[in-house]
């Protein structure tokens, strides 16, 4: 049996959308317990998102559910129902920490603030992350990656300058993937502070705060040199040429990055030592940078001869930054690196079969990491969590079942 | 100081711009961050903005944002007595960050089988574009790079035009993030176990892990999603994410099931208030509105109305009477709108750090979240360069004057 990094570690999701899943995803796959807990009144609406195996809705069949859910338990818990009291009060004493996503004041609705769950398990950590942060006057606000990712910046700095602003990459969302992994760290920052007094506490974690981290030296330009930076295409104000260059076949293109002038002397001889490239205006950076659109236009004369790959290769033999602009397919498909490092993993389903998963960005020596278990079915594990992890009895949950406490 | 969150912990810091965002993380959650620097300063320092606009290796704003809290020293990692003392540091340290190319450290004698020899507790976290191992393990690759490579790039821009990067340097940032999400693992395990380990982050692999929400439309229906400006673009059907307002841009999605029922209805309300929500937005079943049963005419429709209401409307006046009715909507802000946020204020999020050699106080975004017992600080500006050589060398290491004068002298640090 492989050792796994956050074996024992007892986590609970009160979690939703896209970033809650998120929010306990890595701590599942570092082999963390974890726990989601799931209305069917209030179901996540990644479940019932699509698309769907074989275009046909059903809870268990959203792909947008189950690729950020593997190896993690589903309980079905009416949290609004009486006797549901008891359960809530098993699952704190059961769990290291508890983890929300909800719109501010939803836990406070269930019973479950961290006064609550302090005074049930007085060293629980708790982590609520928002749209903007528990206080304030935005704090009851509710938003989407997309609206975290317009409000934070991001959206402005994308997109080419004569143009409105593009949506990122990644369908926008990308605050979603921000804000859980300082989650991750805040959590596991707070148990290791834990482990050494005794004491847990509370993370109020703002979408909008973390996504701000991604900006710094723009809002830094802006409050000391009051310049507002603006979207710049492909352009990086410290290297020329740098862009990304059409080349041969339909839709395919190669990212090209020249930072130094002898990055730039091996690049020209990468390409043939073509004579416009011994134009004195091209000789120095400041110069490559003045005649920047001219310059790119010669690149791409040279690019559009080649695939994409080839133009990689030739000019990476060169050591010259170069890479092939990717589909989810040449990822998922072509890729010898990631297939060396065991990126991708597929996983069996009852409803929907094998599915594919992605895998951790990072690989720890000493624990490697396995997916194990595919996106939980709703409320698979009610009984089994009720039983094996909260010790209520056979009969106690056959007769809260029958209460319609588990929904 | 009282009680941070992560005290009694140190780092050495010894990453470029890849890594340097995961260092500052370390150093924000109380770690004592040490970054170490070749003698003559970290090329990082040579990235804009500067301060005023003068480039210069002590006025980069890239360095001051991301090495705040963090103290500094140079050492050249390339002579034998600078790999000594590196030794003799990494003793006393719980976390290395670094971002060399692969195999870089191992030819120093500095990777982390030989540190860990000396400190079986140290964690090293190495931040390179694909990893340690593996085909590609060798190429070199830039943010915009690792951007093409992990799929991002080709996920925005505009249909007629190249792929367009995600603001600056965002591969490096995702990176960092996941590096300090899996040092934080890796130190948890070392709580357990009692023993540190080796942290391998692919730069390609970050990026690749945020452009994945498209994965699921590839795994069930086959389908690519293509860049498309400021639309959202499902199964064939086109809306837009971004819309033009009467001074900019708002972000605001058409949705269907049970957050479509709400934010629809309260859209077409708020319309109607201004008699400008046609019939067929007031008589429509917002309960049953689907996506994937909607026409491009529906939408085109819906469009035309909506857009209509936002042109006549600023960003702010659309993002405050969004959030007062519960509809998802905000401004599509810049750096000035960042800074006057009435939220980030009323939370407290700025900070003023004194620059004393510029004569200045310079305000800074706080941190990345609120801890309860253990708030995190942004305490100390960037480090200038070797500005902590004496303390680290003389005082804790506990060379004598004149052997830390002879390490000047022979260009060590």
């Amino acid at each position: 049996m492989q050792k796994e990094a956050l074996k024992g570690l007892k986590v609970i999701g009160f979690v939703t959308a896209g970033a809650g899943p998120m929010l306990v995803k890595s701590l599942a796959t570092q082999g963390a317990t974890v726990i989601l807990i799931e209305s069917a009144k209030r179901h996540n609406v990644t479940r019932s998102g699509g698309p769907f195996k074989d275009n046909k809705p059903g809870l268990n069949r959203s792909f947008s559910f189950t690729f950020v859910n593997s190896d993690k338990y589903s309980m079905a818990l009416d949290m609004t129902h009486p006797g549901a009291k008891d359960v809530i009060k098993r699952i704190v004493s059961w769990a290291d920490v508890i983890a929300d996503n909800w719109r501010t004041g939803v836990m406070e609705s269930w019973g479950l603030s961290y006064e609550d769950a302090k005074a049930i398990k007085n060293d629980i950590i708790m982590i609520g992350m928002t749209h903007a942060g528990h206080t304030g006057p935005h704090s009851r606000a509710a938003g989407m990656g997309i609206m975290q990712s317009a409000l934070s910046g991001l959206v402005t700095l994308t997109g080419w300058p004569d143009r409105p602003p593009d949506t990122t990459g990644g369908l926008g969302i990308l605050p979603d993937f921000i804000a859980p992994r300082f989650g991750v760290t805040a959590i596991l920052a707070a148990l290791d502070y834990r482990r050494r007094t005794g004491q847990g506490q509370y993370i109020d974690l703002s979408e909008y705060e973390t996504s701000l981290q991604f900006q710094l030296p723009a809002i830094l330009d802006y409050t000391v040199n009051h310049r507002i930076q603006n979207r710049n295409g492909n352009k990086c104000p410290y290297a020329a040429p740098h862009g990304v260059y059409r080349c041969k076949g339909d839709d395919e293109w190669c990212a090209i990055a020249v930072f130094t002038d002898s990055e730039w002397e091996a690049f020209y001889r990468a390409i043939g030592n073509p004579v416009w490239a011994q134009d004195v205006k091209f000789k120095t950076f400041s110069g490559r940078k003045e005649n920047e659109d001219e310059l790119n236009e010669f690149i791409e004369q040279w690019t559009i001869n080649f695939t994409p790959k080839e133009a990689m290769h030739l000019l990476q033999q060169a050591g010259v930054e170069a890479g092939d602009v990717r589909t989810i397919e040449d990822a998922l498909e072509h890729c010898p690196q990631l297939k060396h490092r065991h990126y991708w993993w597929e996983l069996d389903q009852a409803e929907m079969g094998r599915t594919i998963y992605q895998g951790s960005s990072y690989l720890l020596s000493k624990t490697p990491y396995q997916l194990h278990k595919p996106a939980p079915r709703f409320g698979e594990h009610t009984e089994y969590v009720c039983t094996k992890f909260l010790g209520l009895s056979d009969e106690q949950f056959t007769e809260l079942f029958q209460q319609g406490v588990f929904e | 100081m009282a009680s941070s969150l992560m005290s009694g912990y140190r780092a050495l810091d010894i990453t470029d711009a890849k890594g340097v965002f995961c260092g500052k993380l370390l150093a924000d959650l109380g770690v004592d961050t040490i970054k170490v620097e070749k003698p003559g300063g970290d090329p990082a320092r040579n990235i804009p903005p500067f301060y005023h606009d003068v480039p210069d290796p002590e006025k980069s704003l890239f360095w001051f944002a991301f090495n705040s809290n963090k103290r500094g020293i140079t050492l050249n990692l390339e002579t034998s007595h600078g790999q000594e003392l590196f030794r003799k540091l990494a003793e006393k340290t719980d976390f290395i960050i670094e971002s060399f190319p692969p195999g870089y450290m191992a030819g120093l004698g500095l990777d982390y089988d030989s540190l860990s020899k000396i400190n079986p507790q140290i964690i090293m976290t190495s931040i390179t574009p694909f990893g340690q191992t593996g085909p590609y393990s060798g190429l070199k690759a830039s943010d915009l790079v690792t951007q093409a490579m992990g799929v991002l790039l080709r996920q925005a821009g505009d249909t007629d035009r190249a792929p367009v990067q995600t603001s600056l340097h965002q591969a490096y940032f995702h990176a960092g993030a996941d590096a300090i999400e899996a040092t934080m693992i890796a130190n948890y395990y070392r709580g357990e176990s009692g023993q540190g380990q080796h942290v391998d982050v692919s730069i390609m692999e970050s990026v690749l892990w945020v452009a994945g929400r498209t994965i699921p439309f590839w795994d069930c229906l086959k389908i690519e999603m293509k860049r498309s400006g400021r639309y959202w673009d499902r199964n064939g059907r086109r809306f837009p994410a971004i819309w033009e307002c009467k001074n900019g841009y708002v972000a605001f999605l058409i949705q269907g099931s049970v957050t479509g029922d709400r934010t629809n209805t309260a859209l077409t309300q708020w319309m109607d208030s201004k008699g400008m929500a046609p019939a067929f937005m007031k008589e429509r079943d917002w309960k049953k509105f689907d996506w994937d049963q909607t026409t491009q005419a529906d939408f085109d429709e819906l469009t035309e109305a909506i857009g209509r209401f936002f042109k006549v409307h600023t960003a702010e006046e659309l993002e405050e009477g969004a959030i007062q009715r519960g509809i998802m909507m905000n401004k599509v802000c810049d750096s000035a709108d960042t800074f006057t946020s009435a939220q980030l204020k009323a939370r407290d999020f700025w900070v003023n750090l004194k620059h004393d050699e510029l004569g200045e106080t310079i305000t800074y975004p706080g941190v990345f979240g609120k801890f309860s017992l253990t708030p995190l600080q942004i305490e100390r500006r960037a480090p200038l360069i070797g500005e902590h050589n004496h303390d680290i060398y003389v005082k804790e290491l506990g060379l004598s004057e004149s052997e830390f004068s002879e390490l000047k002298t022979q260009g060590i640090i």
